[in-house]
């Protein structure tokens, strides 16, 4: 049953307009471009849809010429379990293809070179070049997201420099750099990792040890308790 | 249970406050940070489903054991830390009335 703040979620603005009795003029023109796809921008063109019971149209702009199909971009978001080992870094690639399909997300392919004023024809006037093609987007607000480029730092730039590690026990240079990680390491060193099995718990059922010798070598690693969605099976730690 | 004429009233007030957009639902906004652990909503994200968990559960967890010292080394920790109370009870309040899955 719906409940009172449930039906207010699902009440989108244009839900209003059609039970306003004054709304007879023309509903307004709601359209966003976001400009870049990456986690902020993709995530911004998904609940500009979702909330709005897409009744805002939303156009996404990335440079990527790789859409729908084959196509990602990484999130940071989990990351945790990739530094600890306990999953490959693809499970942080996503697509664009969730969006299109299930919120109805334009994509365009190409480079934001302009952004101005639109005059009477919308608020902003978008120009999206690709090549020797120009299009020309109008719309009511403009989401920038174009990710951030890195200055150059040393450890960046001379490899004999080492990078130091913000989360890390020990700064660089001093002992290990990679001390919090350690007992994985050891324990992938050890063994070996393998992959697309199904994982195993030892030691208790919150507690995720190493499924060949049951031991807890994996000190400091949390138990797994997910299935990250479009991995079919995890990872076995063994050691 | 709100009569017909009762809803009508409220979409009447909520259409007189004007189209400016306010914060719709800070509960909602607040909760879209969990979202992607545990799903959009709640649902399917791979963690706990948090749709439709009671309320006081909710905050008796984030409160009680997430917001504990003891709790350092777990991921929750921090979250729970991160918001106030008022804000933690927006958002087990948010996800108390999503439907149960």
């Amino acid at each position: 049953m719906m409940n009172r703040r449930h039906f207010l979620d699902t009440l989108g603005v244009g839900s209003l307009v059609a039970l306003a009795p004054m709304a007879v003029r023309a509903a307004p023109l709601k359209r966003v471009v976001v400009v870049g796809g990456g986690m902020a921008g993709a995530t911004a063109a998904k609940y500009l849809r979702l909330w709005s019971n897409k009744t805002v149209d939303v156009t996404l702009v990335d440079t990527s010429t790789k859409y729908v199909s084959n196509t990602k971009y990484v999130s940071n978001i989990m990351s945790n379990l990739v530094v600890t080992g306990q999953y490959a870094p693809t499970i942080l690639d996503y697509g664009w293809s969730n969006l299109v399909k299930n919120h109805g997300v334009k994509l365009l392919n190409g480079t934001v070179t302009q952004v101005e004023p639109g005059g009477s024809l919308g608020a902003w006037k978008v120009t999206v070049t690709k090549g020797t093609t120009i299009t020309v987007l109008y719309c009511e607000r403009v989401v920038l997201a174009p990710g951030v480029k890195f200055d150059a730092v040393p450890s960046t730039v001379n490899p004999a420099v080492a990078a130091p590690i913000l989360h890390g026990g020990e700064q660089a240079g001093t002992q290990d750099p990679d001390a919090h990680a350690r007992p994985l390491r050891d324990c992938r060193s050890n063994c070996s990792r393998e992959i697309g099995t199904k994982r195993t718990r030892s030691r208790g059922a919150n507690r995720l040890g190493c499924a060949r010798c049951a031991s807890n070598s994996t000190r400091g690693v949390r138990p797994i308790t997910f299935q990250p969605p479009g991995i079919a099976n995890g990872y076995t730690l063994v050691c | 249970m709100c009569t017909w004429v009762g809803w009508v009233v409220l979409v009447g007030s909520l259409w007189a406050q004007s189209a400016a957009a306010q914060v719709v639902n800070e509960g909602r906004l607040l909760a879209s940070g969990c979202f992607q652990c545990h799903g959009t909503s709640g649902l399917k994200g791979g963690f706990g489903t948090l749709a439709g968990v009671g309320k006081e559960d909710m905050l008796n967890k984030l409160n009680n054991d997430m917001r504990a010292k003891d709790a350092r080394s777990s991921i929750m920790n921090p979250h729970a830390r991160g918001y106030t109370s008022y804000q933690l009870s927006l958002i087990a309040d948010y996800f108390s009335k999503l439907p149960k899955p």
